[in-house]
């Protein structure tokens, strides 16, 4: 009688073969757990490279060797076991922490251009550790200052933005504005910490500003691993919640999420991960906005697929940026921060200029 | 249902709409209309319970609105906001089984497998349901959001525009969609600017305008172009096939409409 399938009910495939329905194939990703194995032996092998790369080559034997705890007392165990070994670590754990760090708050300002240094609290992390090294060296020499300061500094930051952006119920503008307001101030407040701080122990500030491995201790590669377990576990169980948050707090609320203290608890985790990386590593660009993008290019933007992936992956990207840094132009040894950010800009300006001309012309008017 | 008693709603300390009184009955279907910055979103956020009440009292299935649990009340009422913006690429089964949240690890509401299946077949959504959200067009998106929120299976659905960029056909069936669940015992209230799709698929209007609210009738020839003439100070008639129409051509520039149009002229 009704020859319209919508309004007569009728057989909707039938339809669907003429629609315009197929003019965009749906999307095909990599099967899930293919990722996920390329991936974690993609960290495995660029930790085995690192430990055995550097001025003294180790091969991978003496690698297993020294890792299974035979080789006692030699000069090889020292170098993999005190010197490359917390390097590889703490870029691993700082590689996971930024990437996840930068996914969760991509999601949580709904940006998919945020990141950790955008936001400023990498800028507040590094305002105390500089401020620290700059007028109370005796305490800064202390072996978990520099993370706790970090820490705090993040936190400062965090809450300012968090605060300043509450006016404006966390709108986007709100927050990147507040953001660069931000890391314009903290900017200011680094330069004047080494205007008139102690030029002595402001040298090595400087280079761990830029990003820098060299400092890490077993020590503080273990205080950053306790203190990344409890932000860790919230964001990996918070991952329906995030989710959610990614469709809107409207939307959220009215799915039963309790918005507010959901969106108050990652915050803090994402800060607390952040401080924690760049009180052990110094300010790392591109680690936290590239990989969750990656990420969700691979596996979609489901948080429970895409945080294990921005772990791993953040990971091997990290450890193997610094074993380049360090390797590259031995034996200067570049810092890890200047290294990512150069190359990761030089990625995006291939990635632009094998545009064609004027493709963005129409999303751009 | 939802029943308001006195409610007054806006923003902070300004007043757009005061002391009104409202029930939106199960079963039915009940369209807000009204001019641009009447207060229909600001009055359907707060039934919602997203804003809070400048005074009054809203009461949801006969319990105060403070009194419910967040949870337990997204299992009741359902709110599908006028814009979601969308950044991640989430397909479209993603996004639609989202609306399932509220009844995770709870089997009374039936299986959320067979009930995602259900709906995204009733919005025309199987052939997208691998699609990323963010490669989707207006329309597109517009219908998964009320997948969604139909996935959700609530007993009051409050939609802001929910049928905006549908194209007619979508319209159409998406309307048909809406009756049926108010037919199945729910309480359907939806902000619409299109009088004549609000005529076709409400059974009641409640009209709004700076100082106050109407609920008339849809089919009530009489008390529905009068409200609307009220509300947008444009003269109506009333067609018993087309509902409520816009009498005469574009208002000359800088006059008035002609006089002699409006009410007392209804075509019969």
């Amino acid at each position: 009688m009704n020859s319209n399938p919508y309004i007569g009910g009728g057989d909707q495939r039938e339809r669907r073969g003429e629609a315009p329905c197929g003019r965009r194939a749906s999307v095909r990703r990599p099967h899930l757990w293919t990722v996920y194995v390329v991936s974690a032996m993609a960290l495995v092998l660029a930790c085995l490279v690192a430990l055995g790369s550097g001025a003294v080559p180790v091969s991978w034997r003496d690698i297993v060797a020294v890792l299974a705890g035979r080789e006692h007392g030699t000069t090889m165990r020292l170098i993999v076991m005190q010197l490359r070994l917390p390097r590889v670590c703490s870029a691993a754990l700082v590689g996971a922490g930024l990437a996840l760090s930068g996914a969760v708050l991509q999601t949580l300002l709904r940006n998919p251009l945020a990141e950790p240094f955008t936001l400023g609290v990498s800028g507040g992390a590094g305002f105390l550790v500089t401020a620290l090294a700059a007028f109370v060296p005796a305490a800064f020499a202390l072996p978990y200052a520099a993370p706790l300061a970090g820490f705090l500094g993040a936190a400062l930051a965090g809450g300012l933005v968090f605060a300043l952006a509450h006016r404006q119920h966390f709108s986007n503008a709100a927050l990147i504005l507040c953001g660069v307001i931000l890391s314009f101030f903290f900017g200011s407040l680094i330069m004047l910490n080494f205007a008139f701080g102690r030029p002595a122990a402001l040298q090595s500030v400087m280079v761990w500003l830029m990003g820098d491995f060299s400092v890490v201790t077993p020590s503080t590669v273990l205080v950053t691993g306790l203190g990344l377990i409890a932000p860790l576990v919230l964001v990996f169980a918070s991952a329906q919640t995030l989710d959610v948050l990614a469709i809107g707090d409207e939307r959220a609320l009215g799915l039963g999420v309790p918005v507010r203290a959901a969106r108050r608890r990652l915050f803090a985790a994402a800060a607390l991960m952040t401080g924690l990386c760049v009180a052990n590593a110094g300010i790392i660009g591109f680690v936290g906005f590239l990989v969750p993008h990656l990420v969700r290019f691979l596996v979609g933007a489901r948080h429970r697929y895409v945080l294990p992936l921005a772990a791993l992956l953040g990971a091997a990207f990290l450890v193997i940026a610094d074993t380049l840094a360090r390797v590259l132009f031995s034996p200067l040894e570049l810092p890890v921060g200047a290294f990512t950010g150069i190359t990761g800009a030089l990625f995006f300006l291939a990635y632009y200029l094998r545009r064609p001309r004027g493709e963005w012309e129409a999303e751009a008017l | 249902m939802i029943r308001a008693h006195q409610l007054s709603v806006g923003y902070g300390k300004r007043v757009v709409l005061r002391d009104l009184e409202l029930t939106f009955p199960a079963g039915e279907c009940c369209a807000i209309v009204g001019r641009n910055g009447s207060g229909k979103t600001t009055l359907l956020n707060t039934l919602a319970g997203l804003r809070p009440v400048l005074g009054g009292t809203v009461a949801v299935q006969g319990r105060p609105l403070p009194d419910w649990g967040r949870p337990e009340l997204a299992r009741v009422l359902g709110y599908l906001p006028q814009h979601m913006r969308v950044m991640f690429p989430f397909t479209v089964e993603e996004f639609v089984t989202f609306g399932r949240l509220p009844w995770r690890r709870r089997k009374e509401n039936g299986e959320d497998a067979a009930t995602i299946d259900k709906v995204l077949q009733e919005l025309d959504l199987e052939g997208l349901r691998h699609r990323p959200f963010t490669q989707l067009s207006g329309g597109e998106a517009q219908r998964a959001c009320l997948a969604q929120v139909l996935a959700q299976d609530p007993r009051i659905l409050l939609l802001d525009e929910p049928l905006a960029h549908l194209d007619l056909l979508h319209q159409l069936s998406a309307m048909r969609l809406l009756k049926r669940r108010a037919r199945q015992g729910r309480a359907v209230v939806v902000v619409l600017h299109d009088l004549a799709l609000a005529w076709r698929l409400c059974d009641r209007f409640l009209v709004l305008a700076e100082d106050g609210a109407r609920s008339v009738a849809s089919r009530d020839g009489a008390a529905l172009p009068a409200a609307l003439e009220w509300a947008y100070a444009v003269p109506f008639g009333y067609s018993t096939e087309m509902g409520p129409l816009v009498f005469g051509g574009v208002p000359p520039e800088g006059g008035e409409w002609d006089e002699n149009l409006g009410s007392s002229e209804r075509p019969s």
